[in-house]
């Protein structure tokens, strides 16, 4: 009894150590200042759909100034409403396809992992054959198979993280499934899915973070890049890459277009990038303690 | 027509071939390392966004550009000059005798695989074109030929049914193209052109570039007496995208482009280096419309479409203002164009009153495009114009290929097209896309009105008992709005300022052989 208590009180200490640590940090600041930015617009934007979409030929290819802070579009679209709009995609992306992808890319990474023989043979050889394409190529493949559009876009994502997901848990799996208290759990007869999820998980948790950040700006790429093809949300809603794809012809006569989106993109995509390095350093310092 | 097959395999079907222009693209961004053009020894880079699909005449599609490629490598018994006069060609000279057609054809005319050009040759020519067994484009353009023979090894003689106005106009473009009986019979031509023309096919690479090398054999020469063609070496370059092709025009790689949206070419009217050239070409955009099932079977959604649209708000947005506006594919420039037709004024909120009165807001439209700038941002206004009178528009943007099947099947709503006016004859400009069945009607145009005028446009002559006719049909269109006419974007030809001699057709389609450089 007092062990367990000993322990949770030591681990919610240490949580507490890693947390000052983490808001002393400028990278993490940075990044909560931009995710918040992001979450509010997303929140904001059902109400303003129809300035996001409403076309003026009156009023095309205005730069920034009163009225229109950031400038109209090509069709005398307000680019600030759009840029909001296009925050919902980004969230979308990172709660949905990082997010099924961080879960399915584990379940299937600690059963490969822990059961080992034909599961592990059958998952993993999957994760390379998915593996062996180029991201992007993919994930292109898969909308162009499945049709454009943004839920479609979000699948593609999806599947190709998960591959990414599974075969790093799968590795970490394998060191930890030989260690003492794993085996004294599995002699005292804990069933797996309850000896997984209570003494393997809890240690990959540092690991699956940072690597979650960082697979989080890389499904934000992919969803520009896929939107600016044209293959992820499809028009008139707006998203940050199709913003960025439609501006390109417009760069001479009003840059506003192409660099406000392609600037979002670029921050979230750092806020993601400098979050995991600043994780990292945090769970290294644990670790090396 | 088929029954209608499952949704879900044409689907599937569109899916795989989406999946596989994207991986070609892929491949073709991979492959497209560089392209340069060598001005100085003759060489004409040409920037081209309409691949031909075949280069067999009497197989080719109804795309006038696709007359710039032909041209290169057939000639005709008779051109027909920009001012649309007939003048002499492979045939020196022509006698119209009652119902009897007689060319008089030029002697010492080769084919580029060294055979004679003769009377014979010229048979097997037109036969293939009247023959309806083997499903070529061009047979409705000999329709009222009845035989044709060859009285002598140079004499050409066509017997017709009936008089036929534009048989002339015919004979002088793909109809009339004279290919190589031995390629006739090889069945080569889609890839592979073997004609008198001016040029010789040395290599033509799809989704790349088509390279053409001067015949040294070739029959005509200038005034002077020079050897014609001029040019030594003739590059078409495909690319599709128009801020490729400005810049390649403005770096010098390309030495001139078929076409160019306004907000592309107005970036280059500073540079020195180019020059334009308005050959009348206007690009006529239009909506075509299914009005055989769906939301615009209802006549009132057509017009509540009509008026919704916002012609010239189009204009400014997507041709930067370079543009005209007109009642139908008609320019102001052509013969059978009525000034006293109106073009239906923009009223959003009559729009929204027929869409209510015919009970149908909220009903999901699909507006299909062409993934090509400036189409899909027309689309997306004509979308927020629909959405605007209580219709719930959503734009496809797909391949042109892919576009084309959905519209064959009829698998679509509205969607947004362009072609290029004038055409050689108000007959070829209105037929494909308005009488019942045609290539190009494909949101199943059905009106026995229509088809009685445009079977006695192509049967009466004379210029202004035609013209009328034809009025009729413009009226016809605009009154049921079968068709949704958008605007018109001027459309000059964009050419390196040393580039000469380029010779124009009666549509504004243009010929290289006396084309050369300034140096």
């Amino acid at each position: 009894m007092t062990l367990i208590q000993l322990t949770t009180s030591s681990s919610r200490k240490i949580a507490a150590r890693l947390l000052r640590m983490l808001l002393r940090d400028w990278r993490v600041v940075f990044a909560l200042t931009v995710f918040v930015a992001i979450g509010c617009a997303a929140l904001v934007s059902p109400f303003i759909t129809d300035t996001m979409t409403a076309t003026d030929t009156g009023r095309l290819l205005r730069g920034p100034g009163p009225g229109h802070l950031l400038g109209t579009d090509n069709l005398g679209r307000d680019i600030g409403a759009r840029l909001v709009g296009g925050a919902v995609v980004t969230v979308q992306v990172v709660a949905i396809a990082v997010g099924a992808a961080l879960v399915v890319g584990t379940v299937l990474g600690l059963l490969a992992g822990y059961l080992g023989g034909w599961v592990d043979a059958v998952v993993m050889r999957t994760v390379d054959g998915l593996i062996a394409f180029p991201l992007l190529v993919l994930a292109l493949t898969i909308v162009a198979a499945l049709g454009p559009g943004v839920n479609n876009a979000l699948i593609a994502i999806a599947v190709v993280i998960t591959p990414q997901f599974a075969r790093l848990v799968r590795g970490e799996v394998l060191s930890l499934r030989t260690r003492d208290w794993v085996a004294a759990a599995r002699i005292v007869g804990v069933p797996t899915p309850v000896l997984l999820y209570r003494h393997v998980l809890p240690h990959l948790a540092g690991t699956l973070l940072v690597f979650t950040a960082l697979q989080a700006s890389t499904a934000v790429v992919a969803e520009g890049a896929l939107s600016f093809l044209g293959l992820g949300v499809q028009a008139p809603d707006p998203s940050w890459g199709a913003m960025v794809a439609s501006g390109t012809n417009y760069l001479s006569s009003n840059w506003a277009l192409s660099v406000f989106p392609g600037l979002a993109l670029f921050l979230t995509i750092a806020a993601f990038n400098l979050l995991a390095d600043a994780l990292r350093d945090v769970f290294d310092t644990h670790r090396t303690n | 027509m088929t029954n209608t097959p499952k949704r879900g395999d044409r689907r599937n079907a569109r899916r795989l071939s989406l999946a596989a222009s994207t991986l070609t693209l892929a491949l073709f961004v991979a492959s497209c390392g560089g392209s340069e053009a060598g001005d100085s020894a003759g060489t004409l880079t040409v920037g081209f966004d309409n691949e031909p699909v075949t280069l067999d005449p009497a197989f080719s599609s109804a795309i006038s550009s696709d007359r710039n490629v032909l041209n290169m490598f057939y000639d005709t018994l008779v051109r027909q000059d920009a001012d649309g006069e007939f003048v002499p060609a492979l045939a020196e000279d022509w006698e119209q005798d009652g119902d009897t057609l007689r060319f008089f054809l030029r002697e010492g005319v080769t084919f580029h695989d060294g055979t004679d050009f003769d009377a014979e040759a010229a048979v097997a020519n037109l036969t293939r074109v009247m023959d309806p067994e083997n499903g070529n484009t061009k047979a409705a353009a000999l329709a009222k030929v009845e035989e044709v023979t060859a009285e002598g090894e140079h004499i050409l003689e066509l017997t017709l049914s009936e008089p036929d106005p534009i048989l002339l106009v015919n004979l002088a473009h793909e109809a009339g193209m004279m290919a190589s009986p031995s390629s006739l019979e090889a069945d080569s031509l889609d890839r592979e052109p073997v004609g008198t023309g001016p040029f010789t096919l040395s290599s033509w690479r799809s989704n790349v570039n088509l390279v053409a090398e001067a015949n040294p054999d070739y029959w005509r020469t200038d005034d002077e007496g020079e050897a014609l063609p001029r040019l030594g070496q003739v590059t078409f370059d495909f690319v599709t995208d128009p801020s490729t092709l400005r810049a390649n025009l403005s770096a010098g790689q390309v030495d001139m482009v078929r076409v160019l949206p306004p907000e592309e070419y107005l970036q280059l009217e500073e540079n020195p280096q180019v020059t334009f050239e308005d050959t009348g070409v206007r690009r006529s955009y239009y909506i075509s419309i299914n009005q055989e099932e769906g939301v615009f079977e209802n006549p009132q959604a057509r017009e509540a479409l009509s008026l919704a649209v916002d012609r010239e708000g189009i204009g400014e947005a997507a041709a930067s203002g370079e543009y005209d506006i007109s009642p139908s594919f008609a320019t102001e420039f052509d013969w059978f164009f009525d000034e006293s037709i109106q073009v239906p004024e923009h009223d959003p909120e009559r729009a929204a009153e027929l869409i209510e009165e015919a009970g149908l807001e909220g009903e999901e439209v699909s507006i299909l495009v062409r993934r090509r700038d400036p189409d899909p941002t027309i689309a997306e206004l004509v979308q927020s114009e629909l959405n605007q009178t209580g219709l719930s528009a959503s734009v496809e943007v797909l391949e042109f290929e892919s576009l084309l099947d959905q519209m064959n099947e009829g698998d679509y709503d509205a969607a947004v097209m362009v072609i290029d006016v004038p055409r050689l004859d108000p007959s070829l400009t209105f037929d494909p896309y308005l009488v019942t069945g045609a290539p190009n009607n494909w949101g199943g145009i059905s009106s026995d009105e229509l088809d009685d005028l445009l079977a006695e446009g192509t049967r009466i002559e004379g210029e202004s008992e035609r013209a009328e006719i034809y009025s009729e049909v413009q009226r016809s269109i605009g009154d049921n709005n079968d068709l949704v006419f958008l605007h018109q974007p001027t459309a000059p030809l964009i050419h390196d300022v040393d580039l000469q001699g380029l010779v124009f057709n009666v549509d504004g389609q243009w010929r290289l052989d006396e084309a050369w450089f300034e140096s």
